[in-house]
């Protein structure tokens, strides 16, 4: 983006990892997302003890419209339409009020449900069955 | 009688402007350091961090920074500029001066560079 700075010439620039940072800061927010999920290079990295706060989230830039794709784990028993919706609001309006970039789309993947720890949602129901 | 625009001949050496410029962006509260990238060097692209380029038409600076997360990047990148510019007029007075500032990464707070 041009600057709007009205003394010196120049560009504004963010980068899509700047932007990858904001999104998945934003993702892991949501209380029914466990973590994003790494890709094999991202968990390698990690593993020597890299640490990526952007792991997990992909950003294309064009200009200064962004196209976030994030990996998600969720946790077993919630509604996953429910918890994308979520995540794709929430890192929609982080990353445009804190880069001014406009984002055009959210893409949510699913990788993985956890089932180690069962929701209060799952709890509920089942003693609602019993 | 001597004519001072003969005499007021100096050159400025790119380090030093490069420093300039470090300090100066280190001053905003928001910035944690200078983007560096060693894939960069190694591919032969210019290097990020610092480049200032000098001519007879004056200075153009290009910095890649490091901010922490939490902050507006827009109103960071734009008051780096403007104190890259502030302190690039007061010292040197280029003819001219473009400054493009690029937010490479972004950190957290509990982190140190």
């Amino acid at each position: 983006m041009n600057t709007t700075n009205d003394q010196y010439a120049g560009t504004i620039s963010i980068s899509e990892r700047a932007i990858a940072v904001i999104a998945a800061q934003a993702a892991e927010t949501v209380d029914q997302v466990v973590s994003l999920a790494a890709s094999m290079a991202e968990g390698v990295a990690a593993k020597l003890g890299r640490e990526n706060l952007a792991a997990g989230v992909t950003v294309h830039l064009e200009g200064h419209v962004a196209e976030v794709t994030i990996r998600l784990i969720v946790q077993y028993g919630y509604r996953i339409p429910d918890v994308a919706l979520q995540v794709q609001k929430i890192v929609k309006d982080t990353v445009e009020q804190m880069t001014g970039y406009s984002v055009a789309a959210v893409h949510i993947v699913v990788q993985e449900i956890d089932f180690t720890q069962p929701s209060a949602a799952m709890e509920m129901r089942d003693d609602h069955d019993r | 009688m001597i004519d001072k625009e003969q005499i007021l001949h100096y050159e400025i050496a790119d380090t030093v402007l490069v420093n300039l410029v470090k300090l100066a962006a280190m001053e905003v509260p928001g910035v944690a350091g200078i983007s560096t990238s060693l894939r960069a060097r190694f591919n032969g692209q210019r290097a990020r961090g610092i480049t200032v380029i000098q001519t007879d038409a004056g200075l153009a600076v290009d910095i890649h920074i490091i901010a922490y997360y939490g902050e507006n990047l827009e109103q960071l990148a734009l008051q780096v500029q403007q104190i890259i510019g502030n302190r690039l007029q007061t010292m040197i007075e280029p003819k001219d001066l473009r400054i493009d500032v690029t937010i490479e990464d972004l950190i957290l707070r509990t982190k140190i560079i």
